[in-house]
């Protein structure tokens, strides 16, 4: 179980105190699929990096399986919206980075096995650079998920894939989050993407992130983004943002 | 070049007479490179035949092509060529050795750089001249002395570079590295240095071709042996012929040190790129 415990963040912009995050609580079960929707510069990604633990500067608590997490652990893979692999390494050896020492010692085959999870099977010792988009991307998927975290955090993570690809690498995460059966938390813009992929998508609202609304996506899978019931779920986000926007532009007499 | 060989053999039949093989073609295309230095030769030539001024100052080409034949025979050229030759090797290698450690400690430890940098960068503000006194006084003037002075020159470069290119290995890439708990060799072996290696490539580069610069300067204070000895010690006899061709032996090596550095610069970014 992850749990965020009244999170609140500021940052310190010009002497400014300007606040990120706002009493978010949440609490994802183990294996489930949740995304994180919202505007830019809601603090998704600023959440997500609290979690992964790479930002420790905040109030509140976050915790997995009853544990306050402190730092980065293994527990907690991430896949960034660049791949972030180092070309001076191989495919393979770029995976077996995230193992340690022990698990490199003992786990013999993890990295094979999760190439071929990612469908990479026979790239191991291919250069990053000769890989497309895709599937560089699809290497770090490989790389969050060889040290068998028990929570996958995902930054945007198709968010600089095209269109085709995107909609196939979809089809792809929700395969793998089935096989592999991982905790996920996903920030994404694509409202379409998330209710294809989650079992609840958290909307959230922008300075300071708050969030709006937890609404869970009952429909079976594979879900079929056409479908009536579909577009009611999307609608109904898309309200958050439309009320959001008319704040701005409306005038009051 | 094979190309245009195979894509026009007609050319190559009924063409004038005269066949140039590959490589030769290759030259030719380059004529400017050759034209610069055979034009200055050739002002040389003309200004030194007319004897303007005495050949003690002046000295015509041919006298110098004599002598340099001269020395070559006589083993001179080559014995002073292989004594600084070595000299370079010993002060480059601990010079930039130790500039690489340093500037990978410097650029990795803020503590370190807080320490080191701005020390270092005072003692940098010291004509790489201005060391020679001390060094002679310490170490004499013997082989030492001129090794000191070398790496002294080499120690900078090498490791300012490696110094910037560690501090500006990418923020993504670090995240990586702490996401994954990376201790601090793997860390260091996995991402920072070949991350950085294009600039500490550079930085060796440089101290490389300022330690050649550096032995001729060294020889010509204190030596009895090298190039620069050979020239200040023919100086003295006014035998501006042999200094001419010490000039020239410089510069000709320097190139060839600089193309070398070159290569073994490309051939380094080629293996870092490569998969392992």
């Amino acid at each position: 179980m992850l749990e965020i415990r009244n999170v609140n963040k500021s940052f310190w912009i010009d002497s400014k105190e300007v606040q990120i995050l706002k009493d978010i609580s949440l609490k994802v079960a183990p294996g489930e699929f949740v995304s994180l929707v919202g505007m830019s510069g809601c603090g998704k990604t600023t959440l997500l990096r609290l979690i992964v633990g790479l930002d420790e500067e905040y109030d509140g608590g976050i915790f997995l399986g009853g544990e306050k997490i402190k730092g980065p652990s293994r527990k907690r893979g991430i896949v960034f919206q660049e791949p972030r692999l180092f070309p001076w390494l191989s495919v393979e050896r770029n995976v077996s980075l995230a193992l340690g020492d022990q698990q490199r010692k003992h786990a013999s085959g993890t990295v094979q096995k999760h190439l071929e999870l990612v469908g990479l099977k026979g790239f191991e010792r291919v250069s990053p650079k000769q890989l497309s988009g895709g599937m560089a991307q699809r290497a770090a998927f490989a790389r969050a998920l060889v040290a068998a975290p028990d929570v996958l955090l995902l930054d945007e993570p198709l968010g600089a894939l095209d269109a085709l690809t995107r909609i196939h690498m979809q089809r792809e995460l929700e395969r793998i989050w089935q096989e592999e059966k991982t905790t996920m938390v996903m920030v994404t813009h694509d409202i379409d993407e998330a209710i294809q992929l989650s079992d609840r998508v958290v909307v959230m609202s922008s300075r300071p992130g708050e969030i709006k609304e937890i609404i869970p996506i009952a429909l079976p899978r594979p879900r079929d983004n056409k479908s009536h019931d579909f577009l009611v779920i999307k609608n109904q986000i898309l309200a958050h943002f439309q009320s959001q926007a008319k704040q701005y532009f409306s005038w009051e007499i | 070049m094979s190309i245009t060989q195979t894509a026009n053999p007609p050319l190559a039949q009924t063409g004038p007479a005269i066949k140039i093989n590959a490589p030769g073609r290759k030259l030719l295309a380059r004529w400017k490179t050759f034209a610069g230095p055979l034009l200055l030769l050739l002002i040389w030539k003309v200004v030194g035949d007319a004897h303007i001024a005495p050949d003690s100052l002046l000295v015509p080409p041919g006298k110098v092509v004599e002598s340099a034949i001269d020395l070559i025979k006589t083993d001179i050229l080559v014995d002073n060529l292989l004594v600084s030759l070595s000299r370079v090797a010993k002060g480059f290698l601990v010079g930039s050795s130790l500039g690489f450690f340093i500037g990978v400690l410097t650029g990795v430890s803020k503590g370190a750089d807080e320490f080191l940098s701005p020390l270092l960068r005072t003692v940098r503000q010291v004509p790489l001249l201005g060391w020679m006194p001390l060094i002679i006084l310490w170490f004499g003037i013997g082989e030492l002395s001129k090794v000191v002075f070398i790496a002294i020159g080499a120690f900078f470069p090498t490791m300012l570079n490696t110094a910037s290119g560690i501090r500006g290995v990418s923020k993504e890439y670090l995240e990586v590295g702490k996401v994954y708990q990376l201790n601090k060799a793997r860390l260091l072996f996995l991402i920072i240095i070949p991350s950085a290696l294009p600039s500490i490539v550079t930085g060796v580069r440089l101290s490389m071709s300022l330690s050649w610069m550096m032995v001729v300067g060294a020889e010509m204070i204190s030596a009895n042996s090298g190039i620069g000895q050979m020239m200040t010690a023919t100086r003295d006899m006014f035998r501006t012929d042999i200094v001419m061709v010490g000039i020239i032996v410089i510069g000709i090596v320097g190139f060839f040190i600089d193309v070398l550095i070159k290569k073994i610069e490309a051939a380094i970014i080629r293996w870092q790129m490569t998969v392992k």
